[in-house]
């Protein structure tokens, strides 16, 4: 089995994802280059320190998942929504482990709101979000999918997507600081 | 700084899902709206600072070592059957097990097969001048027996169906046994149940249930069928009421010819009781005709002559009981201590205890 990549790549990811459904690794290893590195950004935001195995499970599921892929030319949804799932189905101590350590180095609230870098508050602020609420505003913020894309990924309702988002948001902006509410 | 009430329309706006008319204006009021762009301008900042949160691309490196750990673990999981063959195999499995499981069920229980019939399971011996048929009218086997002797043997695990022999003047149901009935002149001679039990009815006003060891006897033909030592058991019941209860065993309705319990006067080929037989249905008649003191020594002299006798048992609680009916408490113990000697775990010991106990 070669690491490289086949010459002859295929340019539809639904005509990849039908190999890949039955069972060519090549067209798993297309898959591998072309999503990982997108995969892998939203295993981080979302789930911090365990991104890497939760982006490798992410394309193992998604093996599993071939068969039932729609037929969409671009797939990075369908991925997205997979990884969103192992995040969710890991609920890992991200957000409370982080804002333990916190709390346990500040003695105070999570968010060090005096903190000039915003990305490092914007980091301790997602941690505190419940993993629900922190999957679909990254979905949606970060990675730019609509709300029915979020939706129809992570099997929910399109309502409960926006009030999800708009809880989420809220929350984001009172815990980065009174000049963000 | 206060938000603005027209937030969740700006709100509304940067998520996409306004069109037409509100999406016009919501343009319109967020060019007018200082606190709007800046909810916008920060909702930006958000954006921007969670892109970064995503860090930088893998290395090279990194990309082809996850590649390949992916592949071998993609390799191993195409290699293994999938969750839907091991169902199918589940699925076989269990089905076999439950075949198995019935094929275990049906044949503890001997539960007859759809070939098996009724009369599978009846067996019926009969004498040489028996005059008898059989019907199988729904769930019930019937034997109309007119004359002679048959033997019947019901085999347990026959299910619903039920066995009913009728003769001219009575009907015996089966409950499950091996008897035998005998009619002679279109009289019910005689009903002996070897095992289980029968029901009894036309012999009186409710029916008669005859256990295993026990004989039902017409009185006047019984007495014709007696053998030689049964004479001697009558002269030993020498006082005077239970002679007539001897001979009234051929009283009331029986014909003429019932005085003599010697002679068995049927000419053919039939089978005759042995004398312990006839001993016992002599002490049963005495039995049951309430002469419970000759009862009570015909019971003794049975078990004195027939120690080893499949009856002696029967012999033993009944002269417990006859003692018992007639008052003679002291003897009825004594009676019942020997049968419990001889029998600890007799079929009866409970009632002959509870029999001791009592007064």
């Amino acid at each position: 089995m070669s690491s490289e990549p086949r010459v002859d790549a295929v340019e539809n990811d639904a005509e990849l994802l039908r190999q890949v459904a039955a069972g060519d690794l090549e067209a798993l290893g297309q898959l591998y280059d072309r999503y990982f590195p997108a995969v892998l950004a939203f295993c981080r935001r979302a789930a911090g320190q365990d991104a890497e195995d939760l982006a490798q499970e992410t394309f193992l599921t998604a093996v599993r998942a071939a068969p039932n892929y729609d037929g969409r030319e671009i797939c990075r949804p369908w991925l997205l929504g997979i990884a969103a799932r192992c995040v969710l189905h890991k609920r890992r101590s991200f957000a409370r482990f982080q804002a333990l350590l916190q709390r346990f180095a500040n003695g105070s609230a999570a968010v060090d709101q005096r903190d000039p870098d915003l990305t490092r508050r914007l980091e301790q602020a997602l941690a505190e979000l419940p993993a629900a609420k922190r999957v679909v505003v990254i979905l949606a913020e970060a990675e730019g999918l609509t709300g029915e894309e979020i939706a129809k990924q992570l099997g929910i309702p399109v309502g409960t997507v926006w009030t999800r988002l708009y809880h989420a948001k809220r929350q984001l902006r009172g815990l980065l600081g009174e000049e963000w509410t | 700084m206060k938000s603005c009430e027209s937030l969740w329309q700006t709100e509304a706006l940067l998520e996409g899902r306004l069109s037409g008319k509100a999406l016009r204006a919501a343009e319109r009021h967020l060019a007018s709206c200082t606190r709007c762009r800046t909810h916008v301008d920060q909702a930006a900042q958000i954006r921007q600072g969670m892109q970064q949160l995503g860090g930088g691309a893998p290395s090279e490196l990194d990309l082809a070592r996850g590649r390949q750990r992916l592949l071998a673990a993609a390799n191993q999981h195409l290699r293994r059957p999938g969750p839907r063959a091991s169902r199918r195999k589940l699925i076989l499995a269990a089905a076999l097990f439950l075949v198995a499981a019935v094929l275990w069920v049906r044949l503890q229980a001997k539960l007859p097969f759809p070939h098996e019939t009724a009369e599978y399971s009846v067996q019926i011996e009969a004498s040489a001048d028996a005059e008898y048929a059989r019907s199988a009218p729904a769930q019930r086997e019937l034997v109309n027996l007119e004359q002679g002797e048959l033997k019947v043997s019901v085999l347990h695990g026959t299910g619903e169906r039920t066995l009913l022999v009728r003769t001219p003047d009575l009907e015996i149901e089966d409950q499950g046994t091996v008897f035998s009935v005998r009619v002679e002149n279109r009289k019910t001679l005689f009903v002996r149940v070897e095992e289980g039990r029968v029901a009894l009815r036309g012999a009186g006003p409710r029916p008669v249930l005859i256990e295993a060891g026990d004989t039902w006897s017409r009185p006047t033909e019984v007495s014709e069928r007696a053998s030689t030592p049964e004479p001697a058991l009558k002269e030993r019941a020498a006082p005077a009421p239970v002679a007539p209860a001897a001979t009234s065993a051929s009283s009331a309705t029986a014909p003429p010819a019932a005085t003599s319990v010697t002679s068995n006067a049927h000419p053919s080929a039939t089978p005759t009781p042995a004398s312990a037989d006839s001993d016992f249905e002599v002490a049963m008649q005495a039995f049951r005709a309430g002469s419970w003191s000759r009862a009570a020594q015909l019971f003794s002299a049975f078990e004195a002559q027939h120690p080893r006798s499949k009856r002696a048992e029967d012999a033993a609680y009944l002269r417990v009981v006859a003692l018992q009916r007639a008052g003679q408490t002291a003897q009825m113990k004594s009676a019942a201590d020997a049968y419990l000697s001889r029998y600890p775990k007799g079929f009866r010991s409970k009632e002959v205890r509870a029999l001791s106990a009592s007064k």
